[in-house]
């Protein structure tokens, strides 16, 4: 995509606060004692992100969109090309980060939310609403290996939930849990996405990201394709859908 | 790093926990575990080679309460980065905080264990005296020695594993070199010097000067294991740091 395109998007003069240019990653296998093999999971990726508004990322699985979510993030740092962040503070929304089996819901609580940046006092402040918000009761206080798949994921959604980037990246997760909880996280996430924040969302809903979705990014085996209003862009994507089909 | 010192702090704690929540008698093992390995040695050398005499359990001790500080830390600390790669591909973290977690989790154990060879001290009718005050550089020598190591081990065995088979014989190695069955006065003059290049030989030396001699160690010595290590520390960290994305791509 060049610049040109990139620009005719940003019509609106939004302010820009996030841009891939260029930018390309590989993941290293090794093969044999001193070989290695790079596969290049991006190549020449090149989109913005505006203050404000909710960008799909699209694309079949394994065309890249989680690596494009990691290196939003500063999880992994580009191999070719640049990307450059206006100074906003970028988080992609992990659940269950750095959980502890033996440790109790209200433990892990603090733990979790530590390792996902935020401070000791805020957790501290907002302990008791994670406890309310997670609906595990005595559970709360219990070890983590005595709790149900479910159980957890409530845990991990209403910790990760508590994070507040100026950029979240959310990647497939918007509903965790049982059927009531799904339904009740996917709502709070979906405030959340509607509200002044800005937000990177990677899903195969199509339904989903032309529901929450301003803008999208379709990427192919490692390329960006079309960076575009969410129609066009999900036209594109079906189009290439259906032929991969045929 | 000084943002994260909530979640190294917590983290040690919940390692600790942890640990004592899966084990029958919780805590108590912190105790039970040196004492058996303590026992171990004490019954080869002492009953079975008679060894030193009613000085040498003691002498025993000493030494490998301090080796055990060192030896497990530097262990547990190199194989941080790598155990902690998952975590590390979900939330952007530092990787040079994952080896001073492990410091921090044996670094309190450590403590536990030195009270108890203290107590066991005063019992054998070895006084506190005034050459205690010379305890402190002893820590911080040892503590500066594996902090800097720590860091240089986790990167290097996070980007080769097979580092950390190596890293188990040259531990061995230094088990047997850095003067815990032995005296470093008894071995020949001409060896001495080498032996005292060895920064735990002369660590070791120096706490058992302190403890069992009342005489105070040679704080020349001393001040520089702690001097140079914590630099050393600190070109590992800024290292580690600049190339924090680089160390995790290559971890296996």
């Amino acid at each position: 995509m060049d610049t040109l395109t990139r620009m005719s998007i940003n019509e609106a003069n939004k302010e820009e606060i996030l841009s891939f240019d260029q930018v390309s990653y590989f993941f290293s296998q090794r093969k044999g004692f001193t070989k290695r093999k790079k596969f290049w999971a991006l190549k020449d990726v090149s989109f913005n992100i505006c203050r404000g508004e909710t960008v799909g990322i699209l694309g079949h699985n394994g065309a890249g969109k989680s690596t494009v979510l990691r290196l939003l993030a500063g999880i992994y740092e580009p191999d070719q090309g640049q990307i450059t962040n206006c100074g906003v503070s970028v988080s992609l929304l992990s659940l269950q980060a750095g959980f502890v089996p033996y440790l109790s819901g209200r433990e892990n609580s603090i733990l979790s939310g530590l390792t996902l940046g935020i401070s000791k006092k805020k957790i501290l402040e907002e302990i008791e609403a994670i406890h309310a918000f997670s609906e595990l009761g005595d559970f709360y206080d219990q070890p983590l290996h005595t709790y149900s798949t479910g159980m957890r994921a409530r845990l991990g959604f209403s910790i990760a939930f508590r994070v507040d980037p100026d950029v979240l990246l959310v990647d497939e997760v918007l509903g965790v849990g049982d059927s009531e909880f799904q339904q009740k996280s996917a709502s709070k996430m979906r405030e959340k996405i509607r509200g002044n924040k800005t937000v990177v969302l990677v899903s195969h809903n199509t339904h989903l990201i032309r529901e929450l979705c301003q803008r999208a990014v379709l990427i192919e085996n490692g390329h960006s394709i079309i960076q575009a209003d969410t129609e066009t862009v999900l036209k594109r994507y079906l189009e290439s859908k259906n032929q991969k089909a045929l | 790093m000084f943002q994260h010192l909530d979640l190294i702090r917590y983290r040690a704690y919940a390692d600790l926990r942890a640990e004592a929540s899966r084990l029958y008698v919780s805590y108590l093992w912190w105790i039970i575990e040196p004492i058996i390995e303590m026992l171990v040695y004490y019954v080869v050398f002492s009953q079975l080679l008679d060894r030193g005499g009613p000085a040498y359990v003691p002498f025993l001790l000493t030494g490998l309460a301090l080796w055990k500080w060192f030896s497990s830390t530097i262990m547990v600390a190199s194989g941080s980065i790598q155990r902690s790669h998952v975590l590390l591909s979900q939330v952007r973290l530092p990787v040079s905080i994952f080896p001073l977690i492990s410091i921090l989790t044996s670094s309190v154990k450590f403590l536990v264990l030195f009270l108890i060879l203290i107590v066991f001290l005063l019992s054998q009718g070895y006084g506190a005296t005034g050459s205690y005050v010379a305890l402190p550089l002893l820590f911080a020598a040892e503590f500066s020695l594996i902090l800097f190591l720590s860091g240089l081990c986790a990167a290097a065995v996070a980007i080769v594993p097979d580092l950390q088979l190596i890293l188990t014989r040259i531990l061995l190695m230094g088990l047997f070199l850095s003067g815990i069955w032995y005296d470093g006065s008894d071995l020949p003059e001409s060896m001495q010097p080498y032996f005292y290049w060895n920064p735990m030989a002369t660590i070791i030396d120096g706490m058992r000067k302190v403890l069992l001699e009342n005489e105070i160690p040679p704080l020349g010595s001393l001040v520089c294991i702690t001097a140079l290590s914590f630099i050393g520390f600190l070109v590992v960290t800024w290292t580690l740091n600049k190339y924090d994305r680089k160390i995790l791509k290559w971890t296996h």
